[in-house]
């Protein structure tokens, strides 16, 4: 036993730890891969990825037509069909790389991403509360604030990926279908406004998805507040501003907060923005900002309880 | 530990031999008691519940669903001031700078005195809208098609009763397994079908409470619009309750995330493919729910053309038809479909 | 014994190489035999189960008629497939598996069967009481009769007095034992324990190896998969082991350490003349070899280490050999005859499950 002891003993790992902070970003990586696992999710990413070729497309479509606008009328399938037409349907989404059509695109993805960040948010965290998997990652050397922000690293991923980084594309593309260099040039506050659009959105819903999730924890009241959140609540909010004629009402549609502080970001003229009347860009980033306190404050009492690891 | 009446309890006595009719019924029962406790799911229902009963009172009580109380445009008046504007005194007080208006007048408002017989036929056309806001009959049927279209069809069959169907539905086995607790009643010697349809039973009375409740709470809150749309939709309203419970109970016995997978359906498919011309909608549940209740309105001598997207309404025979083969259909393949499938949800 | 292998011997061509498992053969049963007429009580036939392009069972057969049988494994040898099969579960791909002749698939066949599974999965808001309780409601009992056999049931797993918590707050122990009390509510002929041991404390184990002996002595039959062997061993020494989604082998301990030709057995003898007796040992046609070891720190003379094939005729012969030569044996001691030594050389490993 005693030759035993001195041939095969522990050797500790002799590595040197690399903080709590690399402990988030590995927490993200894990919880984006428990995530992309699922073919639900898959499914979803194809809904989003339906609205961004749409958008795609029909940005080159309008290039088109404004091109053929020369001869008065498009011939489709053989028929001479008048090119304004033909664009008054798209007119309405902008599609001509202003501020409205990286607004607009990130406003239609909003169906995707509400169901996404649904989805997210159960099987992130609200697993992790409901199966007990919550002390193994807390029995780590990280904080709660780890924690978190591990997991908001990896909602944050999923929303860029579905709005920043597809309307960053459009941006792209749209600069390549007209002068390249002169739209590059004098658009580069529209990549600026739509990066900054990208962080409030992660920013709020982040925080949110957490605030919720750790909240309600399983699926089904988690999707039930957030179909109230973004699927009533701009349903009311509508119906109000016209009952009332006070535009605040709808502040209480967050969705459409977050539009205002994008296009804020994309310095959109106020009065161009639809529907109308819409409240001031002020009043919108404040709604968006009481919303991040109170989710902080809500996660900071959660934290600080006895039953986070219970 | 192991005792005497252990020994001897265990041996049933044969007058209360185990029955599986008994057992259906406690199944049924359990099913209701489980989504009792889970109050959180009661709660959210409730609130959101409370969120839109709140809306449609602060409309009715600020008469919104009235023609004459709503705004025209952005930035403009309501009907009534709009009407009362091309009367000839306001467009003669506009014209001489008397009164301020907060859109410019347009050229066909601006009074011509010189032209007495072209002034005196533009007066009385620029005055058929204040005659008809005078009609009580006109704005109360224009109420109700308003309240139809905003809270029946666009609130209520769009959103709050997918919504509350799906959650409670899809529940009855996503709860179980998402908590993995399903092996409990499976171990148990019930027909797996018998399991299916006991589970639908017993969480059918929530769909019900909520959806039906939601209905009845708004129709209320609605005023006499409300209470109108009441009578002639319930029986819509409680065959499109039953039948997307049938449906959603479906998909919550066959996906692991039924939520995810039911939003998609509500707020993708049903709200674009309902909407569509041609025959894609037959797809939709809730066209022909909206049919009959386009039926209903049609009959009541409402003018049915304002409520959205229904010029290809199917007969209410058709839609009853399809609506119950529907219910019975989706529960007996979910029936077969439950007796064969495996869970294993607990590994 | 009430386990045949009923095939006369299963495939290797996957199995870690050493051991023919040809050799197993049915032993005898214990206690009266089953009526002929009546179909044994779990029978899986040429039984396979695929998960997608996974085999988790391949091409089982096996029947059991009574008394406890251990079913050993590795971590995904097959342990729990074949007992959710057995409950009616899961289905099988190919193969038919029946309990007293009903297919486990239907619900009848649940009527005979109870199921203690390893998932810690409860509806956590009941109180224990009221979870037998409901359990009962659902095996189709009047409240009456439900309540009786709740409270019996209970004392039975010696949870009487501890039920009327929530389960939420119930130690891992105490959730087995209500698993277990769920499993006997309906007077099952058969047991299908998944891990019944897992948390229990040493005391709780006992009791609880002391209720599996009482249940079996009733008549019932217990097929319990645990990784505890030690525990295993005190309650019978009737076992399946599985590899690979195979059964590698069925019998007793002894009967399959005997068939491991492979794996001389390895004897511990405490005798006065140990060299004497290692010469006399060695003429012996089972042993392969003697070693004599220094005495141990405790001990004042030399011990022996015999390694021997068929362990069955190594014993009667060394038997002769102790009347005949009057050896004074102070201490005769199998070294790998354990369910974990067996394991071991079965599985390739150190035997640990």
């Amino acid at each position: 036993m005693a030759q035993t002891d001195t041939l095969l003993r522990y050797r500790p790992w002799r590595g040197v730890p690399q903080g709590p902070w690399q402990a988030a970003v590995a927490l993200a990586r894990v919880s984006l891969k428990l995530l992309i696992r699922r073919r639900l999710m898959w499914g979803l990413f194809a809904l989003a990825l339906l609205v961004f070729f749409f958008f795609f497309y029909a940005q080159y479509l309008v290039v088109w037509i404004e091109n053929q606008l020369a001869t008065d009328t498009i011939r489709f399938a053989g028929v001479p069909v008048n090119a304004k037409n033909l664009t008054r349907f798209l007119d309405r989404l902008s599609l001509n790389g202003t501020e409205h059509t990286f607004g607009n695109f990130i406003w239609y993805q909003g169906y995707v991403l509400v169901i996404v960040l649904a989805l997210a948010g159960s099987v992130l965290i609200g697993n992790d509360f409901f199966h007990g998997s919550l002390p193994f990652y807390l029995s780590k050397p990280i904080g709660r604030w780890h924690y978190l922000l591990g997991k908001s690293l990896a909602v944050g991923v999923l929303i860029n990926l579905l709005t920043t980084v597809p309307a960053m594309v459009l941006w792209v593309q749209a600069g390549l279908l007209y002068d390249w260099q002169t739209y590059y040039f004098n658009n580069l506050s529209l990549l600026l406004g739509i990066i900054g659009y990208g962080l409030v959105l992660t920013v709020t819903l982040s925080v949110l998805v957490m605030a919720t999730a750790v909240w309600l924890r399983r699926t089904v009241p988690l999707a039930m507040v957030w179909m109230g959140l973004f699927a009533l609540l701009p349903m009311l909010a509508g119906w109000l501003v016209d009952a009332t004629k006070d535009e605040r009402w709808r502040l209480i549609d967050l969705w459409n907060n977050l539009y205002l502080c994008g296009l804020s970001c994309l310095q959109t003229d106020h009065a161009t923005i639809r529907p109308a009347p819409q409240p001031d860009f002020g009043l919108a980033w404040i709604a968006v900002g009481l919303v991040v306190v109170v989710c902080l404050a809500y996660l900071r009492r959660r934290i600080q309880a006895v039953e986070i690891v219970a | 530990m192991t005792s005497e009446v252990a020994d001897t309890v265990c041996a049933p006595t044969p007058a209360e031999r185990p029955s599986v009719l008994r057992a259906f019924a406690v199944l049924v029962v359990q099913s209701f008691q489980r989504h009792w406790r889970v109050r959180q799911m009661g709660w959210v229902s409730l609130g959101l519940l409370a969120l839109i009963v709140f809306w449609v009172s602060v409309v009715t009580e600020r008469n919104g669903w009235n023609l004459a109380e709503r705004r025209v445009r952005r930035n403009t008046g309501t009907y009534q001031q709009e009407a009362v504007r091309l009367l000839p005194p306001q467009r003669y007080a506009a014209a001489t700078g008397d009164e301020e208006f907060v859109t410019p007048p347009r050229p066909y408002e601006i009074p011509n005195p010189f032209n007495p017989t072209e002034e005196a036929f533009r007066s009385l056309m620029l005055s058929i809208p204040y005659a008809v806001l005078q009609s009580e009959q006109f704005l109360y049927t224009w109420s109700f098609m308003t309240y139809s279209r905003w809270v029946i069809h666009l609130v209520f069959l769009g959103f709050a009763l997918p919504l509350f169907t799906l959650s409670y539905a899809s529940a009855a086995f996503g709860t179980d397994r998402e908590s993995r607790s399903l092996i409990w009643i499976m171990t148990r010697p019930i027909p797996r079908s018998g399991i299916y349809l006991a589970k639908f039973l017993g969480t059918l009375p929530w769909c019900l409470l909520f959806a039906m409740g939601g209905f009845v709470a708004i129709g209320w809150a609605g005023g006499p619009p409300g209470r109108e749309a009441l009578s002639h939709y319930w029986p819509a309203a409680l065959t499109a309750t039953v039948a997307f419970a049938s449906l959603f109970h479906l998909v919550g016995a066959i996906f692991r995330r039924p939520v995810v997978v039911g939003l998609v359906y509500v707020f993708f498919f049903e709200a674009v493919v309902a909407a569509l011309p041609g025959s894609l909608k037959l797809l939709s549940l809730t066209f022909y729910v909206r049919s009959l209740m386009y039926n209903e309105a049609a009959e009541a001598g409402y003018p049915v053309e304002l409520l959205p997207a229904m010029t290809e309404a199917v007969s209410s025979t058709t839609a009853w038809s399809v609506l119950v083969l529907v219910m019975v259909g989706i529960n007996l393949l979910g029936m077969w479909l439950f007796s064969r499938l495996e869970y294993r949800d607990d590994g | 014994m009430n386990v045949e292998q009923r095939t006369p011997g299963v495939p290797v061509g996957g199995f870690p190489g050493r051991w023919e498992p040809r050799a197993v053969v049915a032993p005898p049963r214990e206690g009266p035999a089953p009526l002929s007429s009546e179909p044994p009580l779990l029978l899986f036939e040429q039984v396979s189960k695929w998960y997608g392009p996974v085999l988790a069972l391949n091409q089982i057969t096996l029947e059991l008629t009574g008394g406890i049988t251990g079913l050993v494994g590795a971590n995904g040898a097959g342990k729990s497939t074949l007992l959710r099969m057995a409950n009616g579960q899961i289905q099988p791909t190919m193969g038919r598996v029946t309990i007293r002749g009903v297919d486990a698939w239907d619900w009848r066949a649940r009527r005979l069967v109870g199921y203690c599974p390893d998932v810690d999965a409860f509806y956590e808001d009941l109180s224990g009481r009221r979870f037998v309780w409901t359990m009962a409601r659902l095996c189709g009992y009047t409240r009456r009769e439900a309540t009786r056999r709740t409270q019996a049931v209970l004392e039975r797993v010696g949870m009487a007095t501890r039920a009327d918590r929530k389960l939420r707050g119930y130690s891992k122990g105490m959730r087995q034992r209500i698993k277990l009390a769920q499993a006997l509510l309906h007077d099952p002929e058969l047991l299908i324990l998944d891990e019944p041991l897992s948390g229990i404390d040493p005391i709780g184990r006992q009791e609880l190896l002391e209720l599996f002996q009482s249940l079996a002595a009733q008549g019932k039959c217990l097929l319990i998969s645990s990784h505890e062997l030690e525990a295993l061993e005190k309650l019978t020494n009737h076992v399946v082991i599985m590899a690979r989604g195979r059964i590698a082998a069925v019998g007793t301990l002894p009967q399959i350490r005997d068939l491991l030709d492979d794996y001389p057995l390895s004897v511990r003898i405490d005798v006065a003349q140990p060299r004497q007796v290692a010469r006399l040992l060695l003429h012996l046609p089972e042993v392969l070899a003697v070693d004599v070891s220094p005495p141990l720190p405790h001990e004042t003379s030399e011990t022996l280490v015999v390694k021997a094939t068929h362990p069955q005729r190594f014993y009667q012969q060394f038997g002769h050999l102790v009347v005949e030569h009057g050896l004074n044996i102070r201490r005769f001691e199998p070294l790998d005859e354990s369910a974990h030594a067996i394991l071991g050389y079965l599985l390739g490993g150190s035997g640990k499950t």
